[in-house]
């Protein structure tokens, strides 16, 4: 294979990326729920990265995070055939709750793999800036890291999470409770 | 009363060191506040619990070098699929691999290798149009294919026992169901076809005047010289959705479906000129973009490794160990599927369909 010529300087390239790439595979991991699946997102987010002629500089992480959450959607999104089988079998065999036991945990009961297909399908749902928010809250961002990539101001960020959260719960009741 | 916004409540839950005295006291004695704290509380655990789990362990040096052997690229490819689109495209020409020679040039390409092993060939949108302008094997020399059965013959399906003893291979199947996809199997023969190519130096030269288009000069002792490509047969299982036709396949690609594919090695017999002369040959040809030139050119062993076109942008390909070996894994960033080949003794294995990276690799794994 040849060898791709890595602008900036590799050194700091290849700093960054030991840096971030952990986090871009943690922002991917929550949304993919697969580890190849998240290290392809956070690679390809990378080679973005170089190909646009972006510098390993203060802006980069935030711009890296919300490249790696974007593809991470993008990637569910092309399998909204796959996710809504997935879906549809889980309704058949997801475990029953009493009503009143739903509306305070939806997710009661749920394994690990049930848990995943229901919040893909719920993030398929939401609108992209609350299931980007999501997925870079939970891939581990703080609340000054989240304003930074998002370009927006600290004080924004609760109010916009607990938006993207209110509506999380909404799809996800909307996913395990029809 | 003043009433604290959603913004500080919510920040509340994820830094509650910034929680002061006063807003303390206000959650308790304020009862707007506190249904409402408790609220987003419920809605934040929600979050918690849908995102949990441990996250996974990674090999940050690996990943770089592996960033690092990616090919270069400078154009972003445009949204444009071939003829069989991502995935199932790669999935069909593995296939087609087996099935019958194709008649574009990459698949000319393939068949000058002996392959042991496999890399990815990545190209772009552009490359793709690009390479479409190139001259065709009939502007040097002449293609001879055997015979070969009706298109309606290579549909039907036959027994896991017929094929193995036209193909004398001794199939292996998935020890585990693939998930989600629906129990039902096909098997589908292939039978031996091989197709002979003869160079000639005067056909060029035709070609040439005709179509003022200039041709590498044709290396001394090619002229002449003939390659023989012999397919042998290959069992063809298909589990799931199985298309009714190859029309069906092509229109509907690999949705809930997963192939898998089991192939003696192709053979490749020269009357004169080796391989690397063949492949400084067609590697010069006009019209084949530069960096698809550049990755054959790196390719160390021409004559054992078999280049695996991909979409850059759309596929992905990682090496992998599978089933014992080193082997291809193919993912897809539009949804198709994923893909897993390898080869093991004389035999070449493609697991292919509707899956994600990790179980097509599971599923291979799983061969007995």
């Amino acid at each position: 294979m040849v060898a791709v010529s890595i602008a900036p300087s590799s050194s700091s390239l290849e700093a960054l990326f030991a840096e971030q790439y952990p986090r871009l595979v943690a922002i991917a991991y929550r949304v993919l729920g697969d580890r190849a699946d998240a290290e392809d997102v956070a690679q390809e987010a990378f080679v973005q990265f170089v190909r646009t002629g972006r510098q390993p500089e203060p802006s980069a992480p935030g711009w890296l995070s919300v490249a790696a959450a974007h593809r991470a959607l993008n990637l569910i999104r092309s399998r909204k055939r796959r996710i809504a089988r997935e879906l549809a079998e889980f309704r058949l065999h997801r475990p029953l709750l009493r009503e009143a036991q739903a509306a305070m945990d939806p997710l009661a009961l749920l394994d690990r793999a049930q848990l995943q297909i229901v919040v893909r399908a719920a993030l398929l749902r939401l609108r992209p800036r609350d299931a980007e928010l999501l997925a870079l809250r939970y891939g581990g961002s703080s609340y000054r890291e989240l304003a930074q990539a998002l370009g927006i101001d600290t004080h924004q960020i609760g109010t916009r999470l607990a938006r993207a959260e209110r509506a999380l719960k909404k799809e996800i009741e909307h996913a395990t409770l029809r | 009363m003043q009433h604290y916004d959603d913004s500080i409540l919510r920040r509340s839950i994820d830094e509650p060191e910034h929680t002061d005295a006063s807003m303390t006291a206000h959650l308790q004695g304020c009862a707007t506040c506190h249904a409402r704290h408790e609220e987003i509380l419920a809605n934040a655990r929600i979050g918690e619990r849908a995102f949990s789990g441990s996250l996974p362990a990674v090999d940050s040096a690996r990943a770089y070098a592996n960033l690092q052997t990616r090919p270069a690229s400078a154009k972003r490819p445009a949204a444009w699929y071939p003829g069989l689109a991502g995935l199932a495209a790669a999935a069909v020409l593995v296939c087609a691999l087996v099935f019958t020679p194709l008649g574009g040039f990459a698949a000319q390409m393939l068949t000058i290798f002996e392959p042991h092993q496999f890399v990815p060939l990545a190209m772009s949108a552009t490359d793709s149009e690009q390479m479409r302008l190139m001259p065709s094997l009939k502007a040097f020399g002449t293609l001879r294919h055997s015979p070969q059965r009706a298109l309606q013959d290579r549909e039907r399906p036959v027994s896991l026992a017929h094929a193995a003893a036209v193909t004398g291979l001794t199939p292996r199947g998935f020890s585990i169901a693939p998930r989600g996809i629906p129990a039902r199997t096909q098997t589908y023969l292939t039978e031996s076809s091989s197709v002979a190519f003869t160079f000639s130096a005067a056909k060029a030269r035709a070609y040439e005047l005709r179509y003022h288009r200039n041709l590498p000069p044709m290396p001394p002792g090619l002229n002449g010289s003939t390659i023989r490509v012999t397919f042998p047969s290959a069992i063809v299982r298909a589990y799931g959705n199985i298309p009714k036709s190859a029309k069906d396949l092509r229109a509907h690609g690999l949705d809930n479906m997963v192939i898998l594919v089991e192939s003696h090695m192709p053979s490749v017999i020269s009357t004169g000129a080796s391989l690397k002369t063949l492949a400084n040959y067609l590697f010069a040809m006009p019209n084949l973009p530069a960096d698809v030139a550049a990755q054959l050119h790196a390719i160390t062993d021409p004559s054992r490794t078999l280049p695996i076109p991909l979409q850059i942008d759309k596929q992905t390909a990682s090496p992998v160990q599978v089933d014992g070996v080193e082997g291809l894994a193919l993912g897809d960033q539009t949804g198709l599927g994923a893909g897993v080949l390898w080869q093991k003794g004389s035999v070449i294995y493609a697991v292919v369909g509707s899956l994600k990276k990790s179980e097509a690799i599971a599923l291979a794994d799983s061969l007995r």
